[in-house]
């Protein structure tokens, strides 16, 4: 059944792909998302603890016999479900929402699902990393901006070299292709702490941690759906699978977990940072999911990983906070800067009932991970709060600033895009139900954060336009990487090939050659004193041959 | 087994047959494909039924030579020409191919001598086949000096301004190979007439042995882009703009990559350690430093150079760890490697070619041809190591043996490796996107626009990206 249902996921995929790009983009969207909702039917009709395992033996060549394995059970049924859910999600807003070619990205988003199902089934590092390399290629083509197209690419790539590296060392030293046997590399393994921090490396990358957030900053120019689609369902996501799978590499190191720490606790600063200064609400996404990634990080960093349910449940939450903003970015009209909007509340009652439903579902899976670690737990609410109520409070409370048109067009988005939102919302607060008190205080405090909106100062932020449009990283990369690299490829082409080669080597024996033809031409010059030399040369060739070539 | 080494010996010849056709041929003709091509395309698809039918015979459990076909030239002095197969010639072989009709693709629409230059590619094709067939010394040394003639005729005709300062460095190094791999073999032989194979049987001195091992090292070294042997590649690469050429310049140094992992690293005396040691160092030297020069270049042909060198040297480097293990990861990856940078030279001759005779820049010409476009991403991402070829996890193999033997040494390497990919990437940017202005750009003129790849090559462009593909799926996919 479950290669079946894969199966059918693929041929929705590529019913998407092939088909024209603008013909029928709601049908073929409807189609797609049906194919998924039906996936989701049957795998729901498994409960929770289903068991299903398929191993394919996929390729034999020397040094490597690779096998492919799918199968779901209770442990990884709740990943599958969220990636289901997700794509749902994201296939239903490309369904009624503003994208320009529906369908092809209908098929990118099923080819996602199908690499990171792939990823999730994996059992061995190499179905892993070509996982890994499927999903690099599939957003490389969701992207539809050039300089975000090209920092992502350079970025993955690079990644990719390095999870190769990591795992080629791993098979380099004897050790077996299945990822459960990662753990005995501390006993066997060679160049423990290069392994481990280039893993950790791998997956910030992926991720779009601290210092590699520039990687995603940039796709802030995508579509809104688009841009939800891939912070949380693609790349960020296969660096966290990556890092589930591999967590037991990670303790090989004593650097690990400081580095960890390090990592994710200046994303989730960095991200509240960005939210509160960035004035484009697109940006203000992406620094959303950073602060969501850093946190996600920091459980683990700090000996407490979410259980998968909690993640699933907390990932699912942060992309319909994503969503609620990609539904107040469409309800105005497509108004990018935060700053040029305000007062939208009377407009706009019900999107502000369904951004505290989407709380609410955010909060009770937060409050749910007490029990993990209570100071980050509280700690993250507290700065989720401040934030989101900062960035919230200015769209729907401030002051207007929003120009005619916007205000003219400003109403709540259809049913079809919120109502998806909605049930998903309306599901997670039911899910995770069980802390009423706590979310209902919770839930004042936001309130009152929202009203009084106590980091108003920070707004002025919004006007300096050297830090709206500063990309300190990026700058950092290229002055400190690039420039470097290109003056010291420049002077050795300078001083190796052209001044050493070229001028020295090949011009001395072009040179010696033709003093050698010059010599050759003088001595034949055909007079009777040249040729008796030449005979003397000639005879002295052959006694010199009779005297000592015997010996 | 009679069967296979008549198959084998009609691989070398068919090429030939091909030659003699397409001389007769006429130039030119009714259609828009000329007949000489016509004669060079079914010479390639000819022999590439007969190496299927090859590979289908051999037996993959056995290793080492499948088949023997002795010829005996000369009685006195006795000279046999031996002839055999294994998996891993059948796939330099077929790549050759492959490329070679990639590249023929290519220069469809190119009528300047055309008949040349398909007798010279049919020569080339049967020179370099019987070299990754020959056995023995004197076929292995007869077709290593022969696969030159052709190139040398093919520059000489096609190359550019400068061709005749790359003729001298062409004919400088290559004799200097020659002329070291012919006093190795003649040594070798005056020994013992044995197989390539067998040649650690020979027992020499040992300053002859140091010095028979070092000339057979510079021969091949001479065809590989080796610092300071690169040079004359380069030059090639940067002056010519026919793609056929360029596949096959381009090939060249893999008889060099081929020649060493045939006579190396099993068979290799003690006595050469340290200079393999100094191998391995001057070509990681020269695989970063042509990264290097790669990536600042803006040159999309020394682009192309500098991935292919960086990539010869990481076989070759793989094919001289003290173990054989690597060999056919080698070849599945050469495979993949050989067919991908022939069908991006193709697509990158007719992009150049549409920027010369429309007078347009190359930067953002993607943007107008999304056949091409998708074609040049698909292939850029392979040739950078997606998973979306062969060279993916053969290279992953070749990599895990490298970091075996010297973590040091391979972490520069794939620095190396990552540079080249990345210099392949920016190009793919270069092309593929026009630099952003806030004002938006005017229209662009049909006329001032490029033309996109025809029908008949995006469909040939889709079959070599498909072949990849299953090279990825599993490498051996033609033998089932």
């Amino acid at each position: 059944m479950l290669v079946n249902l894969l199966v059918l996921i693929l041929g929705a995929g590529l019913i998407s792909e092939l088909v024209p790009k603008n013909r029928l983009p709601v049908l073929w969207s409807l189609f797609s998302s049906a194919a998924v909702l039906y996936f989701i039917y049957k795998l729901s009709q498994l409960g929770m603890s289903p068991d299903i395992y398929v191993n394919y033996p996929w390729l034999k060549i020397p040094n490597l016999s690779i096998n492919l394995e799918i199968g779901i059970n209770s442990l990884n049924v709740c990943l599958v479900f969220v990636l289901l859910i997700l794509a749902l999600l994201s296939l239903m807003q490309n369904t009624f929402g503003t994208e320009t070619a529906k369908n092809s990205l209908n098929g990118l988003i099923l080819f996602n699902l199908l690499s990171a199902l792939m990823l999730v089934f994996a059992n061995n590092y190499i179905q892993m990393l070509v996982a890994v390399g499927a999903c690099d290629v599939l957003v490389f083509s969701t992207i539809n901006n050039v300089n975000a197209k090209k920092k992502y690419i350079y970025a993955n790539f690079l990644a990719d070299i390095g999870l190769v590296s990591i795992f080629a060392v791993i098979l380099g030293h004897g050790g077996g292709l299945e990822l459960k046997d990662l753990g005995d590399y501390s006993q066997f393994g060679h160049h423990k702490d290069f392994v481990a921090i280039l893993l950790l490396l791998c997956i910030f990358i992926k991720s779009g941690l601290f210092l590699f957030h520039g990687t995603y900053t940039d796709i802030a120019s995508l579509g809104f759906n688009r841009l939800n689609f891939v912070l949380f369902a693609a790349t960020p996501l296969i660096g966290y699978l990556v890092f589930l799978k591999t967590e037991a590499l990670l303790s090989i190191s004593s650097y690990s977990y400081p580095l960890l720490k390090m990592f994710s606790l200046a994303s989730v600063a960095w991200g509240v940072f960005g939210v509160l200064a960035i004035d484009h609400i697109k940006q203000k996404s992406v620094y959303f999911a950073l602060m969501f990634w850093g946190a996600v990080y920091a459980f683990a960093a700090f000996g407490c990983r979410l259980e998968i349910l909690d993640f699933a449940g907390f990932l699912l939450s942060a992309f319909l906070f994503g969503q609620v903003l990609m539904l107040f970015y469409t309800a105005a009209s497509n108004e990018t800067n935060i700053s040029e909007m305000g007062g939208f509340i009377k407009n706009l009652k019900f999107m502000f009932v369904l951004l505290l439903v989407v709380l609410a579902a955010y909060f009770d899976v937060l409050l749910s991970l007490q029990t993990k670690n209570i100071w980050l737990t509280w700690a993250y609410i507290l700065l989720f709060s401040l934030a989101s109520a900062h960035v919230l409070s200015q769209i729907l409370l401030g002051e207007s600033r929003a120009d005619e048109r916007v205000q003219a067009m400003l109403k709540n988005p259809s049913p079809a895009l919120w109502g998806p939102v909605a049930v998903a919302a309306a599901m997670l607060c039911w899910h995770f139900r069980e802390q009423f008190l706590w979310l209902a205080a919770v839930s004042a405090c936001w309130l009152m954060l929202f009203i009084f909106r106590p980091l108003r100062r920070l707004d002025k932020w919004y006007e300096n336009e050297d830090l709206q449009e500063a990309d300190y990283f990026s700058t950092a990369y290229e002055l400190l990487i690039i420039t470097p690299v290109k003056v010291i490829g420049r002077l050795l082409w300078l001083a190796v090939d052209f001044v050493f080669i070229e001028r020295t080597i090949i011009n001395s024996v072009q040179n010696a050659l033709t003093f050698l033809i010059f010599l050759l031409r003088r001595l034949h010059s055909g007079t009777t004193l040249r040729s008796l030399l030449f005979v003397l040369f000639g005879f002295a060739v052959i006694y010199a041959v009779w005297r000592f070539g015997g010996r | 087994m009679e069967n296979l080494g008549s198959l084998i010996n009609a691989v070398i010849l068919i090429p030939l047959f091909g030659v003699l056709f397409a001389s007769l041929s006429r130039e030119g003709g009714r259609e828009r494909v000329s007949n000489v091509l016509c004669v060079g395309i079914f010479t390639v698809l000819s022999n590439l039924v007969v190496l299927w039918r090859a590979a289908l015979l051999i037996d993959l459990d056995k290793d080492g030579w499948q088949v023997v076909e002795k010829f005996t030239w000369i009685k006195n002095p006795k000279i046999e020409l031996v002839f055999g197969i294994d998996i891993f010639s059948l796939m330099l072989i077929a790549a050759v191919h492959l490329a070679v009709l990639l590249g023929m693709v290519g220069i469809r629409h190119n009528t300047y001598r055309q008949k040349a230059l398909i007798v010279c590619a049919l020569l080339f094709l049967s020179m370099i086949s019987g070299y990754f067939l020959a056995s023995d010394f004197f076929s292995f040394y007869i077709f290593f000096e022969a696969m030159l003639l052709p190139l040398f005729m093919l520059i000489g005709i096609f190359g550019d301004i400068k061709k005749q300062q790359i003729l001298y460095r062409f004919f400088l190094y290559n004799l200097l190979g020659a002329v070291f791999l012919f006093v190795a073999l003649i040594v070798l032989y005056n020994y013992q007439n044995v197989s390539i194979r067998e040649v650690s049987r020979i027992v020499l001195s040992g300053h002859g042995e140091a010095l028979v091992w070092g000339s057979i090292f510079i021969a091949f070294l001479s065809r590989i882009p080796v610092w300071p042997f690169h040079y004359w590649i380069s030059s090639v690469n940067v002056n010519i703009s026919n793609p056929l050429v360029f596949i096959i310049a381009n090939i060249i140094p893999l008889s060099g990559v081929y020649g060493l992992i045939r006579f190396f690293p099993v068979n290799a005396p003690e006595v050469l350690d340290p200079y393999l040691l100094i191998l391995e160092v001057v070509s990681i030297i020269t695989m970063l430093m042509i990264a290097l020069i790669g990536f600042t270049k803006k040159d999309i042909q020394y682009k192309i150079f500098s991935y292919m060198t960086v990539y010869y040297i990481l076989y070759l480097l793989g094919a001289l760890l003290p173990t054989d293990a690597l060999l056919m990861n080698i070849g599945f990856s050469l495979f993949s490697y050989l067919i991908i940078v022939a069908a991006l030279e193709v697509l990158v001759a007719h992009l150049d070619n549409e920027c010369q005779s429309k007078e347009i820049g190359e930067c953002g010409v993607l943007c107008a041809v999304p056949r091409t476009s998708l074609m040049f991403s698909f292939l850029i991402l392979a040739a950078i190591g997606m998973p979306l070829s062969s060279v993916f996890l053969n290279n992953m193999v070749i990599f895990s043996g490298l970091l075996k033997f010297n973590i040091k040494m391979a972490v520069c390497i794939l620095l190396a490796v990552m540079l080249a990919s990345v210099s392949l990437l920016q190009q793919l940017f270069y092309l593929k996107y026009p630099p952003e202005t806030d004002e938006p750009l005017p229209p662009v003129p049909e006329e001032c626009r490029a033309a996109d790849i025809s029908l008949r090559v995006f469909a040939v462009m889709l079959l070599t990206a498909a072949l990849l593909v299953l090279s990825f799926i599993n490498p051996l996919w033609f033998i089932g």
